[in-house]
């Protein structure tokens, strides 16, 4: 009898101090997505601009949507001299948007297509504390979390630097993290058909070996 | 006139006489210092800043010092917010969209959002307030100081008339259905009256029957005796669930079979506290009065009604013996955002250790018991 009292309240004991490390050391919902980084999904965009004596466009040898290599001819422009002038993609990437049609006279700054870099890239905000984990060049898998099938790619770290609005803040941690200096850190990723620009990309801090 | 002085004679002598005046004084201080609070002020919001910009600062300078709020912490990516919202460490998140400065210098107008956990409604009417005094002060700030500008686009006007305008969401009750929180708690409350009475008439049933401490009965004896109480509850709270949802539409995300094991933790904890009051009752028919004595403090103190945040700290830390003020927060948080079970180790821990204390106390009870009917008999 008295063996199985004290068994009984030993339990009870250990039943009390299991409960209290879980609730004390427990890591809430907050405290779990805090290692995971989230940022959106950008694609670089540039403008191609005519650069070269007025013309009219005689052919345009892309559509929107189009893959492009880096030096193909976009347009066939025939110059006032007479003499027929190659405007080429300066990116690899894909045609977004055509500007002008065939016939439009050109004069030298006008914007005559828009690609997009076959390159995404995500800005992630990193905090001191965790900085350390990543360098340039460092290979780090990219979830995008939020997608019916939720995707993974690789990603490399394409740069590293204090967030500019960050560096005037003063260090009280006074609310938490926002305080704290900030790392900007741009994630490239290599475009796939499957993504996206506008996606949201999340880095899982506690994937990344040290 | 005889009925009459002898009523008042009985009376005087009686307990009535007094009980009538301290009663009330009692439930005047009791609950005069519970609802002191009137209005919430102070409630815990987090900010998502996406903007990282020195006029987001103040912006969210300006948040915290409203006496409705205080930013508990500001986030400077993207996060869902349901899981800001998840234990109820804020009752609402606000999102700075990016470039929000440089729209502001531009002219043009942004957008700023503000996600609340609408699950105990009552929490949320100084916030709503608040931020818009802020944006409607900032708005006619703002566009006092563009009047001057002229030959202004459409949208540089628009942005001069609304330079910050407001998305709200009410997220988990969109409707502030009364299903989602008044109707929910009037049946855990039901289940958690029925249930503590059946369990707590046990002890004293036992004793009855002569059964109790009858050849060397231990607590285990007793406590197991809590199992068919707690699964029966876990089974007619989830039934319950099930036709909340269906016939009144109440949320419920969370998967029914998972769901079951903090219900079951739940359940166990409520049986075994209905066991620990209900121990040393005379007979069954005393066990009816002392369970109010959980009853009463869950109704008022767990959010049913009224945000635990609307009462004094002390209040709100006296709630955290009542089982259920965690499951209350379970099925605000699990149940209705589908959040993974990992997430709530507080609730699910806190349960525990009511679980362990109660078993405790019914462990002792029993032994002081046990010690106190051997004595006579060793004398003797």
């Amino acid at each position: 009898m008295k063996l199985k009292v004290g068994l009984y309240i030993g339990i009870a004991v250990v039943v009390i101090a299991g409960g209290a490390l879980l609730a004390a050391k427990g890591k809430d919902a907050v405290s779990q997505a805090e290692s995971r980084k989230q940022g959106v999904l950008e694609a670089e965009q540039r403008t191609i601009v005519y650069d070269q004596s007025p013309g009219t466009i005689v052919k345009i040898n892309a559509a929107p949507g189009d893959p492009i290599k880096q030096g193909e001819v976009l347009f066939k422009v025939k110059s006032e001299e007479g003499a027929e002038v190659d405007v080429p993609s300066p990116d690899a990437g894909w045609i977004s948007r055509i500007i002008v049609k065939p016939g439009d006279k050109l004069t030298q700054g006008m914007p005559v297509a828009v690609v997009q870099k076959s390159n995404y890239y995500a800005d992630l905000y990193v905090q001191e504390g965790e900085i350390q984990k990543l360098e340039v060049n460092k290979s780090v898998n990219v979830h995008f979390p939020y997608l019916n099938r939720p995707a993974q790619v690789k990603g490399i770290v394409a740069s590293i630097s204090a967030a500019p609005q960050f560096a005037s803040l003063r260090m009280t941690r006074e609310r938490g993290q926002a305080d704290l200096s900030m790392f900007l850190v741009r994630i490239s990723v290599d475009s796939n058909s499957d993504l996206l620009p506008g996606m949201t990309a999340e880095v899982d801090f506690d994937e990344i070996a040290d | 006139m005889k009925s009459l002085t002898e009523e008042w004679k009985y009376l005087a002598g009686s307990k009535y006489l007094i009980a009538i005046f301290i009663g009330p004084l009692i439930a005047a201080l009791f609950f005069g210092l519970m609802f002191s609070k009137n209005q919430i002020n102070k409630s815990p919001i987090v900010v998502i800043d996406e903007d990282h910009s020195a006029y987001s600062r103040q912006l969210i300078a300006k948040f915290n010092a409203s006496q409705y709020m205080k930013v508990t912490n500001v986030i400077a990516s993207r996060m869902d917010p349901d899981t800001l919202l998840a234990n109820e460490k804020a009752v609402a998140v606000i999102m700075l969209p990016n470039q929000l400065e440089l729209r502001k210098l531009q002219g043009k107008s942004s957008n700023i959002g503000i996600l609340m956990d609408n699950t105990m409604p009552s929490g949320l009417t100084g916030i709503r307030t608040a931020i818009q005094e802020i944006l409607a002060t900032e708005n006619t700030t703002l566009s006092m100081t563009r009047l001057g500008q002229s030959g202004m686009d459409a949208e540089t006007a628009k942005g001069l008339i609304s330079p910050l305008s407001l998305q709200q969401r009410m997220l988990f009750n969109p409707t502030t259905s009364y299903v989602g929180f008044m109707v929910l708690g009037f049946v855990n409350i039901i289940v958690l009256m029925m249930t503590t009475s059946a369990a707590g008439s046990i002890a004293p049933r036992l004793r009855k029957e002569g059964k109790l401490l009858a050849n060397g009965m231990s607590p285990v004896q007793l406590w197991v005796r809590s199992a068919p109480y707690a699964v029966l509850s876990t089974s007619s709270l989830l039934l319950s669930y099930g036709l909340l949802k269906q016939v009144g539409n109440m949320r419920f995300e969370a998967e029914p079979y998972l769901f079951i094991i903090p219900l079951l933790v739940y359940s166990f904890a409520l049986s075994l506290m209905g066991i620990l009051i209900g121990y040393t009752a005379k007979d069954a028919s005393k066990v009816g009065s002392r369970t109010s004595l959980v009853l009463y403090p869950s109704f008022l103190a767990t959010g049913i009604q009224l945000t635990p945040l609307a009462f004094p700290k002390f209040f709100q830390v006296t709630a955290w013996a009542l089982p259920m003020n965690w499951l209350n927060r379970l099925i605000r948080g699990m149940a209705f955002r589908n959040g993974s079970l990992t997430a709530y180790s507080l609730e699910i821990g806190a349960l525990l250790v009511i679980i362990g204390v109660a078993s405790l106390l019914i462990g002792l009870l029993m032994l002081r018991e046990a010690r106190k009917t051997s004595s006579p008999s060793v004398s003797s």
